[in-house]
Parts: structure tokens; sequence; C-alpha cells
């Protein structure tokens, strides 16, 4: 389990195990517009700021977000 | 005119019975009427995706138009929005190098729930896609996509674009989700370029190509044969 997939669980009110690994925007149908907006705040909420233009752009599946979330956290470090 | 009969009655009708085929293999667009420098029609599924004139546009939009949710994330004349700059809008669009659509539900005719705008660059082949769906009853219904995959189609097929640009705000959540969910390629950010009360914003350009839409398109049209030869 991932970090990616744990925030998206929660951002959409699902278990994680009904996360699958490559899930992607339409791809994965509970992917919609409304729970993006909610992943969209928790990402920030976790960044702890607002996201670039970049990060937001950047979060279209499990494997981008993952990708956003390690590289902040390496910024930060 | 030709704007107004469709909107408003039995015309209308007839465009669409006539147009008991998809156009051209479309997934998009069941019905097509463009004059160019009059006005162009486009009609799918659940809309009639229209250029109108300012007098021709209901009440409804003017509040969503003036509403500042609506207005968060779209490029519009600063100041509140009535007759008189709408009119300035709309004769901006010459409907042949540019247009102004208005989206019309097709059960609802009397008002216009959003508007996608199209600037081609005859030169380079390619087009500017703007999209603003400010009626929020049509909220998270596929509203955008709908209306905005007709103008895309209408722009690669009929008017022969190359490629078709677009641009999301870097907060806007629900849009940076449907230029993903409809295929959009991410090709740039172009960091602190819009100034907001907030602060300056990054804003990220998308294009889609018209070979890839074209191949969407035949697959679709052969998933469709398949199933319709399948099913006989």
């Amino acid at each position: 389990m991932t970090k990616a997939q744990d925030l998206i669980a929660e951002a959409f009110e699902i278990p994680v195990s009904e996360v699958p690994e490559n899930a992607a925007i339409g791809r994965f149908e509970a992917w919609t517009a409304p729970r993006h907006a909610r992943l969209f705040e928790m990402v920030e909420r976790t960044l702890g700021r607002g996201m670039t233009g970049a990060e937001a752009s950047a979060i279209h599946s499990i494997k981008t977000l993952q990708v956003v979330l390690d590289d902040a956290e390496g910024t930060e470090t | 005119m030709l704007a107004m009969g469709l909107a408003s009655g039995e015309s209308g009708a007839r465009f669409f019975k006539a147009a008991k085929m998809r156009i051209r293999n479309s997934p998009y667009i069941i019905a097509l009427r463009h004059t160019p420098d009059e006005s162009c029609e486009i009609g799918t599924d659940r809309f009639l995706v229209q250029t109108l004139t300012a007098e021709q546009l209901s009440n409804d939009v003017f509040e969503w138009l003036n509403d500042k949710d609506v207005r968060r994330f779209v490029s519009l004349p600063p100041g509140e929005i009535g007759t008189v700059e709408a009119t300035k809008l709309i004769q901006n669009h010459d409907n042949n190098r540019s247009f102004l659509f208005w989206v019309t539900p097709q059960d609802e005719r009397d008002r216009q729930i959003g508007f996608v705008q199209l600037q081609i660059n005859p030169i380079h082949q390619i087009a500017a896609v703007g999209i603003c769906m400010g009626d929020q009853g049509w909220k998270d219904k596929g509203a955008v996509s709908e209306a905005r995959s007709a103008v895309n189609d209408f722009a690669f097929r009929k008017l022969s674009i190359q490629k078709l640009t677009a641009t999301c705000q870097q907060g806007d959540a629900e849009g940076l989700w449907s230029m993903h969910s409809e295929g959009w390629v991410r090709e740039g950010v172009l960091r602190e370029h819009f100034a907001t009360p907030n602060g300056r914003i990054d804003i990220i350009q998308y294009a889609l190509f018209r070979d890839d839409w074209i191949r969407k398109i035949d697959d679709w049209a052969a998933k469709r044969d398949a199933k319709e030869g399948g099913s006989e």
C-alpha cells in the first residue's frame, strides 16, 4: 500500500482494497470530478501548502500522485 | 435567425429529426449546420451548441456570467456583464475564425447553461478552445465533456484544424480532471502567468492532436460496427 493509494481511498471514501494499483482518471470509474476536487484538497493539506501548477496537473493517476508526494517530501528534507 | 428558429421549436425539431445518422461517424455530433460568417449550430445527444446574438440569450446567462464562483476560473472582461457587454463579446467572434457557442439543453430551449469558445489561427491550422459551464444544475453531469468534444470534433473534422490547445488554472481541480478525462495532453506550465486577487498563478497548457482524435473516432466507429454486427 502506498501513500497515494491511502489518500485516494480517504478522498473517495472507499476501502484501500478497492483502489486499483493502476488507478487513473478515465480508467477508474470512482475517480470522478468532485472526488478529484476532494483529493486535491487532501493533497494540499498533506503537503501543508498549495500545489504548484506542475504538481496540480500531475495528479491524474496513482503513479503520478505518488511522484508528487515523493518529490514534495524530498524537497522538504 | 437560423439559430433562433432552431432554438425555439419546430425547425429545431426538424433539424434533429433529419439527422438520424451521426455526422461522419461522430460519437459527439448528431447534427451540424455551419454558415461561415453567419452562424453555427452543433447538435449533441443532449445539447444544441450554437452561436447566438445577445438578444437571444436568456436572463439565466447573465446570472451565471456574473457569479463570482463561476468566474473564478474563467477569463472574462472585468465588471458586471449585461446585454451591452455580451453584445461586444459576441461581436468579437465572426463565426468563421472565431466562435462563441452557447450551450442549450435540447429539452430546455429557452435557456443557456454555458459557452464554448473556439479561436482559430488559420496560418498554423491550430485553435484554442475555452469552456465555461455556468449553470450549477448541470455540474458533474458530463456537460463540459459533451459540449467541448462536439466543438473539438467540429474543429478537427469540419475545419481541418491540426491541433487544439486549451488552458487550465492551477487551482481548478475539476477543470484539470476534465482535461485528463478527455485525453488532453499536458504540454507545459506557464508559471505565474495570470494575476488574480490572491496573487499570480500558474496556467497549465494542454493540447489535442488531429491524428490522435481521428484514431479515437475510428476506434469508436469500429467498436460500434462490431457491436451492431454482433447483434444482428
